[in-house]
């Protein structure tokens, strides 16, 4: 190389702009966001924003799933018991609804088999606010494997007509093209037993859950404890490497509730730079 | 979440290469969300196809590549956007915001030649200066011949050369022979 072109390059290299922060907490999130959860981040519907919605860094569900409301007839077990589910053809879809949340979870399946589909359904144990949420998982079969799957599948939910105000979309059953070969898992939120994990654990800050418009996130472990205590709630804190405890003077990102009465929380050296405003929260209202 | 194996590479890939592509990404747009919204889709793709990416050095050369084809695909669907991508552009922001504007020394003129070349000389005189690369290293990033990689690089140069010298900058200050470059030689 000669002369000229080390001026040059050098020139160029002396307007280089700045490489920005490099490894940061928030790019630590990212990472177990994509390698756990990034399906949560890409599956979701279009057009509907659930900002705050995004499942947090300690979040537990490890496959492609988008969790949505799903709600329940009106007269809960006026439903004949032979039906499990109500399933209608309409063009090339089935439209799957549940007339019965506590059917034995055996009778959705045969009801499903009998339609030719490869659906599986599993009743997971959730809170008491999450109970009768449903995750969608499409392609199963693909992400057992490991492998990647689309992110948008063919089995849809569909949403009640007019508006909207539940933070999770109000989503009254599934769609599921007729034919549909590949499997797909449905997962419907139950109400856990006392002391059993949440397969689906939520925000800690969603409505219904204990810390519902309370100012936690950048609290200390040791301000946030008691907090806990208050509410009933015995807490675990993790930090983003793992292995490491927090200390008592670290702060709070984040936080689920792992089971009844158990808060699974997330803490670091540093403060959360810009945590999730609070009124985002509150004023979606559940 | 695949096996635990594939999980170790990749975070490896990420952990080393992360803040490179950091870079790389924040040079090349001026929005911040832009900027998470890439970083967050080059990785993404990186983690769904991380049997395709080379050991050693050249998974740095292969995420350029995908950062390159992530940002020229435009900008990103806004519903794609989780909320911990938003903290992350808001965080690229706040950053920015703390280093202040660039241009606080004698360098304008330069800046201002080098934003007139068109965007292919930019991007191989930036990869070059910027990302440190071999035009051998850039032609991978490109996906072109080493030798068609060598001639855009050097007429690349040439051009930012032209444009300084356009712009009157004396080049005697930082090498005579520059100028000698504007002049003749292809």
């Amino acid at each position: 190389m000669d002369d000229i072109q080390r001026t040059i390059d050098r020139l160029v290299a002396d307007i280089a702009p700045d490489p920005g922060p490099g490894m940061t907490p928030l790019a630590r999130e990212l990472f177990e966001e994509i390698t756990t959860a990034s399906a949560v981040m890409s599956a979701r519907p279009r057009g509907r924003r659930r900002r705050w919605f995004a499942v947090p860094v300690v979040a537990v569900l490890a496959a492609t799933a988008v969790v949505l409301g799903w709600v329940l007839p009106g007269a809960l077990g006026s439903a004949p018991a032979s039906a499990a589910l109500d399933i209608k053809r309409e063009g090339g879809y089935y439209v799957i609804t549940v007339e019965d949340l506590f059917a034995d979870p055996d009778m959705y399946q045969s009801e499903l088999k009998a339609r030719g589909l490869d659906i599986t359904l599993e009743l997971a144990p959730t809170s008491a606010s999450m109970a009768g949420r449903i995750l969608v998982i499409n392609s199963a079969n693909l992400l057992k494997a490991g492998k990647p799957a689309p992110a948008d599948g063919p089995v849809k939910t569909i949403d009640a007509p007019g508006p909207c105000h539940h933070f999770a979309g109000c989503p009254i059953g599934v769609k599921v093209p007729v034919g549909y070969q590949a499997q797909a898992e449905i997962v419907l939120g139950r109400e856990a037993r006392p002391g059993e994990k949440y397969k689906i654990p939520p925000g800690i800050g969603l409505p219904g859950e204990p810390l519902h418009c309370v100012d936690y996130v950048n609290k200390t472990v040791a301000e946030l404890v008691p907090m806990l205590r208050e509410r009933g709630v015995e807490a675990e804190f993790v930090s983003y490497t793992q292995g490491v405890r927090p200390a008592d003077t670290w702060y709070v990102h984040d936080g689920v509730m792992s089971a009844a009465g158990m808060a699974l929380l997330v803490a670091s050296t540093t403060l959360n730079p810009t945590p999730r405003p609070l009124d985002a929260t509150c004023a979606a209202g559940s | 979440m695949g096996p635990p194996d594939r999980k170790q590479r990749f975070e490896e890939i990420y952990t080393a290469h992360y803040p490179d592509i950091l870079a790389y990404v924040r040079r090349r747009t001026n929005s911040h969300d832009d900027a998470a919204d890439t970083l967050a889709e080059t990785f993404t793709t990186a983690w769904r196809r991380v049997e395709d990416i080379p050991d050693g050095a050249s998974a740095r050369l292969w995420l350029y590549g995908v950062a390159r084809r992530v940002l020229a695909n435009g900008r990103r669907a806004e519903s794609r956007r989780s909320e911990l991508v938003e903290r992350l552009g808001a965080q690229l922001a706040l950053w920015a915001e703390a280093a202040g504007p660039a241009g606080a020394d004698d360098l304008d003129a330069v800046r201002e030649a080098f934003r007139r070349l068109k965007p292919d000389d930019r991007e191989m005189l930036a990869l070059v200066s910027w990302e440190g690369l071999s035009s051998e290293e850039i032609a991978t990033v490109l996906g072109c011949s080493r030798g068609a990689a060598r001639l855009r690089l050097h007429r690349a140069r040439k051009r930012l050369a032209g444009e300084l010298h356009v712009a009157g900058l004396d080049l005697a200050r930082y090498g005579s022979r520059a100028i000698a470059l504007t002049k003749g030689r292809t």
